[in-house]
């Protein structure tokens, strides 16, 4: 009984992750989609658009800064839009853990900053397609730190 | 000696946030810091082993943030806080919750912080601890009453209005024919202000000075009576610009009692940690007027005529530890000096100013002390106080002291804001200070007396 719920679950979780997903196929953007029900995990791979690799490290957060302040030489057309963190806690990612290039909806939590006990979720903000991840799971994160960039004006 | 805290959390900001993070590092216990947003290239989180931004500028979000305050502690592994002063200084709710959550708030109790932050429940208490407290009345209900409570204090009287503030139903008076009049008039103005016409009377002092006794106690028993503090150059608003230690012009007899006092008052309200008794000298009475439960911005003056660490016995107080000193142990020593250098405008009513300084020269050389955040470069955000700078002067006596300060002041340079600094020096200049044991009525008539001066200058 538990186990056909958490299946469904499951299937209903990729089902609600997929369908954005295959839009953006039909966008062109995407080369490569790969689902993985037994480790309930998603992976997407987008064509060729250059762009810093994303390890959370302080090294990203100070590109996705100099992105914001539009000086650095291979700033991107749009800046990007941040999610930051308004509460200090701990970052705990959402299963599966979203990657770069994935578009997600504005709903879609990715996670949350758990603090006093309390789990304050992360949200996509307006949503789109996320172009940083400047944030590891488990990090302490004070408030206004970046956790994800979104391309801007989606 | 070390104290036995493994990491203490700052909650605060500017001078008195490096002040404990010193206090910290000189008894090798590692230091957290929170800023708001505005204050990220502030001094304070330089200084600190970690940092953590808990909110934006505006205080009620980021230094009053209590849930991001205490988050940052359990997350950093601080097991005590120290709150500084102003802020969540005097908050019982937020001791309790530190408590609540294994964290060693640095100040008294939370039924300590209760009972003195309210004005009825820490009056009363100094009442039954037999502390002398202003003569006065209960709701007063008729001009009887009233008049026979001012024939026993004796005239001046002043009728205060139980629901006042600003000055709403407030009317001293004089003499008793003025009695009658004053009462009915104040209770009509308090009831169309505050919808309560409720009025009392209390002893008028008419030019009180602010004379304050630092106390220090630990969990073993252990009260240290540190001396007094004069603070009565106070600007208009009540709030202090220059104080000193020890008070000026008091007898030894004013003293023994005044301590005596301060020691049953400790002892009733089982305080523990740094406090500062706050009392209204009239001659050679005085009376109780409030408690600060916390360490105080003037607290270096005592410190530096003690020649004592109040942070650092805070820090050990807060560890379980006993003080590292005895009363036997305290000899004050020569005579210390504090003034306020403000981002503020005197000439226009003490306005804040805010902006970002130009030019920062800090004054140095024999007995002169400066706590400060500033530096070159460093903007004054508009959302806090307004204190740039304390400097301290110590000197052998009182006019080395002055001639001392107004040395240290001259050499003080701060360009982009308006501060106190050149009205500071007009101050320790004036003869009337120099003469020393000027009442709390004395900064408001100097300033009116410059403005007649210019008014007459200019017509």
């Amino acid at each position: 009984m538990q186990n056909d719920e958490r299946e469904s679950d499951v299937r209903g979780e990729i089902e609600r992750l997929v369908r954005p997903l295959l839009q953006t196929f039909d966008e062109g953007d995407l080369v490569r989609l790969a689902v993985d029900e037994e480790e309930f995990a998603l992976e997407v791979v987008r064509r060729n658009r250059p762009r810093a690799v994303t390890t959370g490290s302080e090294g990203m957060t100070g590109i996705a800064a100099a992105d914001l302040a539009g000086g650095a030489p291979q700033a991107p057309e749009r800046p990007m839009e941040l999610v930051t963190s308004d509460v200090v806690g701990v970052f705990r990612g959402s299963r599966p853990a979203v990657v770069i290039g994935e578009r997600v909806a504005a709903s879609r939590e990715l996670g949350y900053v758990e603090a006093l006990g309390i789990r304050n979720p992360v949200r996509a903000g307006r949503g789109g397609a996320i172009a940083a991840i400047m944030v590891e799971e488990g990090e302490p994160v004070e408030y206004g730190q970046p956790l994800f960039g979104f391309e801007g004006g989606e | 000696m070390k104290a036995g805290l493994k990491k203490v959390l700052i909650a605060n900001r500017g001078e008195i946030a490096l002040r404990v993070n010193r206090a910290c590092h000189e008894l090798d216990i590692p230091t957290v810091a929170i800023f708001s947003e505005a204050d990220r290239e502030s001094l304070h989180v330089k200084r600190a082993d970690e940092a953590f931004c808990v909110g934006p500028g505006p205080s009620a979000r980021s230094y009053l943030n209590v849930p991001n305050i205490i988050s940052a502690a359990l997350i950093s592994g601080a097991d005590a806080i120290h709150p500084g002063y102003g802020f969540l200084a005097e908050n019982a709710r937020f001791a309790e919750i530190c408590r609540d959550h294994g964290i060693a708030f640095i100040g008294p109790s939370p039924d300590a912080i209760r009972a003195m932050g309210d004005k009825a429940t820490a009056k009363r208490i100094m009442v039954e601890a037999k502390v002398p407290v202003t003569p006065g009345t209960d709701i007063v209900e008729s001009v009887e009453e009233a008049r026979a409570f001012a024939k026993r204090a004796g005239y001046p009287v002043l009728i205060k209005a139980t629901a006042g503030g600003g000055g709403k139903g407030m009317r001293a008076v004089h003499a008793g024919q003025e009695l009658e009049q004053a009462l009915s008039s104040a209770s009509s103005e308090a009831l169309a202000a505050f919808g309560d016409g409720r009025v009392y009377l209390e002893k008028l002092i008419e030019r009180p000075r602010h004379i304050e006794v630092q106390v220090l106690a630990d969990t073993h028993g252990e009260v240290l009576i540190l001396g007094e503090r004069d603070c009565s150059v106070q600007k208009p608003s009540h709030q202090k610009l220059i104080e000193e230690a020890p008070g000026p012009r008091l007898g030894a007899e004013f003293r023994r009692a005044l301590y005596d006092v301060a020691r049953d008052a400790v002892k009733a309200v089982k305080y523990v940690n740094a406090g500062t008794l706050e009392f209204l000298a009239d001659g050679d009475a005085f009376y109780f007027m409030e408690m600060n439960t916390r360490i105080q911005v003037e607290h270096p003056v005592t410190e530096a005529i003690f020649d004592i660490d109040l942070v650092k016995e805070q820090l050990r107080v807060a560890a379980g530890e006993r003080l590292s000193y005895r009363q036997s142990d305290l000899r004050a020593c020569g005579h210390a000096i504090e003034v306020r250098v403000n981002a503020e405008d005197p000439a226009n009513n003490f306005a804040p100013a805010a902006g970002t300084l130009k030019t920062v020269q800090l004054p140095g050389g024999p007995g002169i002390r400066v706590d400060t955040h500033l530096y070159e470069g460093a903007s004054v955000p508009p959302y806090y106080d307004s204190m740039l700078a304390k400097i301290i002067a110590h000197g052998r006596d009182r006019d080395e002291a002055i001639a001392r300060m107004v040395r240290a002041l001259r050499e003080t340079v701060v360009d982009g804001v308006k501060t106190t600094v050149p009205f500071c020096i007009e101050v320790l200049t004036d003869p009337e200070f120099a003469a020393g044991g000027v009442d709390i009525g004395y900064l408001p008539r100097l300033l009116a007396r410059e403005s007649r001066l210019e008014a007459a200058a200019v017509s």
